[in-house]
């Protein structure tokens, strides 16, 4: 466990030695910014204004992923640290951990700031809790899976922009998969190629529904990315 | 120390390292030498649990690098060809990280840190960003890393690579005094550097193991008989079928002739010293003999010798 977080900490450090952090970061709270104003006037009920927000940032979450999470293991194996990570005394599956608690830690940065649009709307009306405490948790969970498989695609590649743009091309699919499956004829498929969007599971959150299922199938997976994660470093009969 | 049994590893169909074994005992220095491409760097990655071997089975102080590789790991202190860095970091946190990764204990970690970068001379670099360093700060930082956690075994690859003479010196200094609390593996394609610094040296040529011998012995071994080096006035050919008549001496080579002062090297036949003989004929013949000297075989001969022996077979 001290393992883990020593490489989290790491990781949460050099985002910000890196001005990318703050450009995306900016960006990001900037589309935010906007996106809470519209829909404070399109909307305006303090009660539902802030599951359509969260529906919102689930959304432009899969855009800002690919840049947390690109340079994890590339920029490692790049510049040859990770023959330093790899020759220390400390296990594959902690760095793996480690990476994946760091980018998960730097995104809560992100989500702390929309906290301010929580209170901006406790301040002048009445939200209805259940949705917003049920919508964050979907929220993180679906980012947690959408870093998970940052994670597993970085570990494949030295070169930064290879591993953002399959990262971008992953998740795009894993989003638009639940449209693909309203095609599809053969009921056994179409339930399945449904379950596997990212965003079918999301959506009983944003309506309030805490469902054990949709928790599990985001943890599984977490966990099989970062299965596979840890499978590939310990792969080292060829580098 | 360490014990390497049969290692065998292939990079595709291409076979880099071929069935080497050997043993280091602690507190020796150990000099790996072969030409580029060789296969050092990838036995000192297999030894470091890096990369893993296809066949055989390496132990640093007693533990398996695959089975036990945390164990392995915490024994060994490695600096890769490119010292692996965080450019974005400060020294001082860098060589943090490192303690923390390498499990240095918290109470422990700011004066060891402090005594490793007093070592390594880095002191008064322990809060610039490390990407601004000169290479040869670079290339101490790389070393401190290594250093973190006094690790048992020091393994090291090209060391000196890319760095200016004055600061060659200084890390081989440095390398020496690190030699004698720890056990110390270095490659280097550069003869000169395994001379100047290891008494044990395993020369490796095209994946295979050449020699394993000390310095001394080496050089003893490949000797065939000793040369001497004599400068003298006087006509050359004359100096020359004087010598080549004296009994024992195998070969005259004429190397330098200038103004009638001629520079020759004289092998002789083994496990004979004939210098005072050649001295006196040489004097009694009416030459001017101006200087007589014990040629000593250098490494780079004995290395041409055994890798060209090797490669002829």
């Amino acid at each position: 466990m001290h393992n883990i977080w020593v490489i989290a900490k790491k990781e949460i450090k050099s985002y910000f030695v890196s001005f990318v952090a703050y450009v995306v970061l900016f960006f990001f709270l900037i589309l935010g910014g906007y996106y809470f104003y519209v829909y404070v006037y399109e909307v305006r009920d303090a009660a539902r204004i802030m599951p359509y927000f969260l529906n919102f940032m689930a959304f432009i979450s899969f855009l800002l992923t690919p840049f947390i999470t690109m340079r994890l293991f590339s920029e490692e194996k790049k510049s040859g640290t990770i023959e330093l990570l790899l020759t220390s005394p400390i296990t594959e599956s902690e760095i793996v951990w480690g990476k994946f608690l760091g980018a998960l830690m730097f995104y809560f940065i992100y989500v702390a700031f929309t906290l301010y649009y929580l209170i901006l709307l406790i301040v002048y009306g009445k939200p209805d809790f259940g949705p917003i405490i049920s919508g964050y948790l979907g929220f993180i969970l679906l980012e947690a899976a959408y870093i998970s498989v940052g994670v597993l695609i970085s570990s494949t590649t030295r070169n930064q922009i290879v591993s953002g743009m399959v990262t971008l091309v992953v998740l795009l699919f894993f989003w638009i998969v639940g449209w693909i499956s309203s095609y599809i004829n053969n009921l056994t498929i179409k339930n399945f190629v449904s379950y596997l969007s990212f965003l079918t599971h999301y959506q009983d959150f944003s309506k309030g529904i805490i469902d054990t299922r949709h928790i599990i199938f985001y943890i599984s997976v977490i966990w099989f990315n970062m299965f596979l994660t840890v499978r590939l470093l310990e792969n080292r009969r060829t580098i | 120390m360490i014990e390497v049994k049969n290692i065998t590893k292939y990079y595709g169909t291409k076979l880099a390292v071929d069935n080497i074994s050997f043993t280091v005992e602690k507190g020796e220095i150990v000099g790996f030498l072969g030409p580029n491409g060789a296969g050092k760097t990838t036995t000192m990655r297999m030894i470091t649990g890096y990369l893993y071997p296809d066949k055989g089975s390496i132990k640093v102080a007693g533990a398996d690098v695959i089975d036990d590789a945390v164990e392995a790991k915490k024994h060994i202190g490695y600096l890769p060809e490119i010292a692996p860095l965080y450019n974005e970091m400060p020294v001082k946190e860098y060589l943090g990280f490192v303690a923390d990764i390498k499990g240095v204990d918290k109470d422990y970690k700011a004066e060891h840190i402090n005594d490793i970068m007093k070592k390594t001379g880095l002191i008064e670099k322990q809060d610039s960003i490390i990407s601004h360093l000169s290479k040869g700060y670079r290339q101490r930082v790389g070393i401190a890393e290594a250093l973190v956690n006094n690790p048992d075994v020091l393994i090291l690859d090209e060391p000196t690579i890319g760095l200016d003479p004055n600061q060659i010196i200084e890390i081989r200094n440095l390398i020496k005094t690190l030699g004698k609390e720890h056990t110390v593996i270095l490659s280097s394609h550069i003869l000169q550097e395994v001379s100047a610094i290891c008494e044990k040296i395993i020369i490796i040529n095209d994946g295979k193991l050449v020699a394993i011998d000390s310095q001394k012995s080496l050089l003893e071994k490949v000797e065939s008989g000793m040369r001497v080096r004599i400068i003298a006035k006087g006509d050359k050919d004359a100096l020359q079928s004087t010598l080549s008549s004296i009994s024992g001496i195998k070969n005259v080579e004429l190397v330098n002739a200038d103004d009638s002062v001629n520079e020759l090297i004289l092998t002789l036949e083994k496990d004979k010293d004939m210098r005072n003989e050649i001295a006196k004929t040489v004097i009694n013949s009416n030459f001017e003999l101006l200087e007589l000297s014990k040629v000593t075989m250098s490494l780079e001969e004995v290395f041409i010798k055994l890798t060209g022996e090797q490669s002829k077979e």
